[in-house]
């Protein structure tokens, strides 16, 4: 029972520490090296979680040289625009000017329903207005629209909106940030003005409280527990 | 790049740690299949002392390294040919010619191919 509790632990600190070495990406946005890592890594995990007869190198090691090739691989592709074409490969235009690319759908197996699904999904069901839809390489679909039918920005209508930039979490489910206070060039004070005016006493009964480069503040606070 | 530093390097140390591996096995096995081929020769020549001796050093040569075959090979595999060790050894005792022999040679060619199965070779990459 201890081994089996002590071999799960190892190979699942193994595994997580695996994925955040990849970065931040969702699952459907990895590359096809990091995606086949992905599904590897389980597997391998699995067998000696599950087989006491198996030592756990069996496991270990190749985890680890898998993590240490995709990470080679990731390195390559960021320095090299050819070995990231051929690990990745390129995009697919399959709209151009509101007319379908079929040679490229065909190239890349997209078919017509998974464009229609892929359109609808995003909001288009015109085809026609559709000036590229462009297969990117981690499968997903990007639509831009001809410009008659782009949606007006503010620039457009000559209009300056203030800018509220980045907000800032001051408190967090009761604990105060206080790097967070300090970037802002805000102090205790502040502090003690904002929970007054929200009628609070403590930092621990603010369930957040945040501020913009405006100086906006957004307060919520905690719900009492029943 | 550190991270790419530290890739190739774990890479560089696994496969130093296999190759190691590999020749400390074969060695292993390589010398065991000996003792127990001189310890048959013994025994056939009647001197069943003498082969019980190599055989048991043999076998403590192989419990001594428990801890590195466990960790390294499938349990079973190892725990096999300790307990060919054993039987091999009881026959010895008893002076059992025939039985003794058949243990032997199944001894010396269960250390013959795990030996060989970790070689870097053709056959086994495939």
């Amino acid at each position: 029972m201890f081994i089996a509790l002590f071999r799960t632990v190892v190979l699942y600190l193994l595994i997580i520490l695996g994925i955040r070495l990849m970065g931040k990406r969702q699952v459907g946005e990895l590359e096809p090296s990091e995606l086949v890592f992905t599904l590897l890594i389980a597997d391998l995990a699995a067998v000696p979680m599950q087989d006491f007869g198996i030592p756990l190198s069996r496991g270990v090691i190749p985890i680890i040289a898998l993590l240490c090739v995709t990470l080679l691989l990731s390195i390559f592709t960021v320095k090299s625009i050819r070995f990231r074409a051929f690990i990745c490969g390129r995009p697919s235009i399959v709209i151009k000017d509101g007319k379908l690319c079929q040679q490229e759908m065909l190239k890349n197996r997209f078919t017509l329903d998974e464009l229609s699904e892929e359109l609808r999904v995003q909001g288009y069901s015109d085809i026609s207005k559709v000036k590229y839809a462009i297969l990117e390489t981690n499968g997903q679909l990007t639509v831009l629209l001809n410009a008659e039918e782009q949606p007006v920005t503010a620039a457009q209508m000559g209009l300056t909106p203030k800018e509220p930039g980045l907000p800032a979490i001051i408190i967090s489910d009761g604990r105060l940030l206080e790097d967070n206070l300090k970037k802002r060039g805000l102090d205790d004070k502040w502090l003690e003005k904002q929970l007054e005016h929200n009628h609070v006493r403590r930092v621990k009964d603010v369930f957040i409280l945040s501020v913009d480069e405006q100086g906006t503040v957004f307060f919520a606070e905690k719900e009492k527990k029943r | 790049m550190k991270k790419g530093w530290l890739a190739v390097g774990l890479l560089a140390a696994m496969v130093a740690l296999s190759l190691w591996h590999v020749s400390a096995l074969g060695g292993l096995t390589g010398d065991l299949g000996e003792q127990l081929r001189r310890a048959e020769k013994l025994a056939e020549q009647g001197d069943w002392d003498k082969a019980a001796e190599l055989t048991r050093a043999a076998s403590e040569q192989w419990d001594g390294r428990a801890f590195y075959l466990h960790v390294t090979l499938d349990h079973k595999t190892a725990d096999d040919i300790a307990v060919g060790f054993a039987e091999t050894l009881e026959f010895l005792e008893w002076q059992e010619s025939g039985e003794y022999s058949a243990a032997n040679a199944r001894l010396m060619e269960q250390l013959k191919l795990l030996g060989e199965v970790e070689r870097p070779n053709l056959e086994n990459l495939l």
